[in-house]
């Protein structure tokens, strides 16, 4: 017998929007290019998390927030203080409800896992882990796009 | 032939709970007078408690020889089994106990806190921290002269996040808390450094007051002492000269040294710091205490969100919290009060790093006893609780072991 397919993550319009305001936070922030000189070690870490996460009671949220420690860490380091305040305030503008903190770093996760995600998907030995952790963002980017809209 | 005195086998102390409420924990008091009493040169005590009628308690005690050359500074220590009543006035006059101390050769053996002693530094570790206390002025390199006296690692163990167990590091806790090889712990973090001493000239001396900046220059490690209630190192500054005129106008020079006893206590979460300063007049060699104001600097990655806690009119202790995960919480208490806080300090001059750091002056006194807890998953309340707790139990009101005749 087969084992059962895990569905595969879907790229809707609206997840678009999602990833492109992604993009724009870390410029915002300043960190995309701190993203990028260091995107091995991020990906293996993210990977990390996602096999420490895997078999758990609750997946999909261990997952979701040992990776947002690490794309918070991200989002504070050596960023300074002006920077996180124009970052703060650019987030309030989109999700006024929202904790601007915490808006960053998920925008952040969200932008770290795109990445990965284009990185790998065409990988055979890396895509069905990525596929999973893509999934397991997915129901970020839920959120993002409800309270968004 | 003269007869001598017998000497007494054994001293008694009372002890003293000055808060309405009762309480166990902690007992320090200086063991000079009560070696003297023994009259033998002892290294070590045995401490019983009287419960009921001739039934003695053996508690965990130990004698610390903080400076090796100056037995004034030796402390007994010892730690509390049961809980002592309270008393009613709120004021050192009702005596809660008794305990019987006698000399020992030397502290019996560490429990849960250690002290290991290295070239540049000391590292102190009980059950819950693990603190490296760097005595030398650099760190990282020959140049960055700059981490002289200053915790440079508070490592907070056993931490439960996200069903995992961490140790953090305090100083850089949401960095540390990421786990992550390219998210380096900030190179300068530290916290407890003293890096001013400010001292004042009596009034008839028309010279200005004067700073002396220890922070850059080695430390000098002075002894370290473990046994079953702590663990502790001294460390000294690098001397300076000061000089005042005395009451008659003569000059008088001092080569002073900072001190300080960098205590962590079997299974506490904080660290104590005492300290002073000692003036050795150049002519006739002899010592003594001055006043003097220590200003401490940090610099923790409470985010640029944090928050501070304390009451405007109460100088005695604050709270530092930052918001989101994990939630690191700083307390810090003194008998000395302290003074606004800074963030940044006024002549900080790092934009990048200008919200980590943080500086605080202590009020003028001969010796500042001061108390430092990081924990994390710690709200403001929590943190205000502990600094509020650590500056009422252990600075303000301790409890206390009078020898007879004390006042």
């Amino acid at each position: 017998m087969n084992a059962p397919t895990p569905p595969t993550a879907e790229i809707t319009p609206s997840e678009s929007i999602i990833e492109r305001l992604a993009a724009e936070a870390v410029d915002v922030i300043g960190v995309r290019e701190s993203i990028a000189a260091a995107a091995d070690t991020i990906f293996a870490q993210i990977e990390g998390s996602d096999t420490f996460a895997t078999g758990s009671a609750q997946e999909d949220a261990i997952f979701i927030a040992t990776s947002l420690a690490m794309a918070n860490a991200v989002v504070h380091y050596r960023t300074r203080k002006s920077q996180l305040s124009q970052a703060r305030a650019w987030a309030h503008e989109r999700w006024p409800d929202e904790d601007p903190t915490t808006v960053l770093a998920t925008l952040t996760l969200i932008y770290m896992v795109g990445e990965g995600w284009k990185r790998f998907r065409d990988i055979a030995e890396k895509k069905t882990v990525w596929e999973r952790i893509h999934r397991r963002v997915v129901t970020l980017i839920d959120e993002a796009r409800t309270v968004a809209a | 032939m003269t007869q001598q005195t017998p000497q007494p086998s054994h001293v008694m102390l009372a002890l003293q709970n000055p808060s309405p409420y009762e309480r166990q924990g902690y007992v320090v008091r200086k063991w000079q007078p009560v070696m003297k009493k023994l009259g033998v040169r002892a290294r070590g005590a045995t401490v019983e408690r009287e419960v009921g009628t001739n039934n003695w308690v053996p508690l965990e005690a130990q004698v610390d020889r903080l400076v090796p050359r100056n037995r004034a500074h030796d402390e007994l220590v010892f730690k509390l089994d049961a809980k002592l009543p309270g008393s009613p006035e709120d004021q050192y006059k009702t005596t809660s106990g008794t305990v019987r101390v006698a000399a020992a050769n030397k502290n019996a053996p560490p429990r849960g806190a250690t002290v290991q002693r290295y070239y540049t530094g000391v590292k102190l570790r009980n059950q819950h921290l693990e603190v490296w206390l760097n005595s030398g002025a650099n760190k990282h390199s020959t140049n960055d002269q700059f981490y002289g006296g200053a915790v440079t690692s508070v490592i907070l163990r056993n931490q439960t996040f996200y069903e995992r167990q961490y140790d953090l590091e305090a100083l850089d806790a949401i960095t540390s808390l990421a786990q992550c090889n390219f998210l380096k712990i900030h190179p300068e973090a530290r916290a407890m450094q003293i890096d001013r001493i400010h001292l004042v000239r009596p009034p008839w001396d028309d010279r200005r007051s004067v700073d002396f900046y220890p922070f850059n220059q080695h430390w000098h490690i002075v002894s370290v002492s473990q046994g079953p209630v702590r663990a502790v190192a001294t460390i000294r500054s690098a001397p300076f000269r000061f000089r005042c005129k005395d009451a008659g106008g003569t000059e008088t020079v001092f080569r002073c040294n900072v001190y300080r006893a960098v205590s962590l206590y079997d299974d506490a979460d904080w660290i104590s710091d005492e300290i002073w300063v000692e003036a050795r007049d150049f002519k006739n060699g002899r010592s003594q205490l001055l006043w003097f104001t220590a200003r401490y600097f940090m610099m923790v990655h409470f985010t640029d969100e944090a928050t501070t806690f304390r009451y405007p009119d109460h100088p005695g202790w604050f709270a530092i919290n930052q918001p989101s995960d994990p939630m690191l919480g700083y307390a810090f208490a003194t008998d000395a009060t302290a003074s606004a806080l800074w963030n940044p300090p006024l002549d900080y001059r790092d934009e990048t790093t200008e919200h980590r750091a943080y500086s605080w002056d202590l009020g003028t006194t001969r010796t500042a006893h001061c108390f430092h807890k990081f924990r994390c998953k710690s709200t403001p309340l929590e943190t205000g609780h502990d600094a509020g707790w650590l500056w009422y139990d252990l600075a303000f009101k301790p409890i206390r072991a009078k020898l007879g005749g004390e006042p």
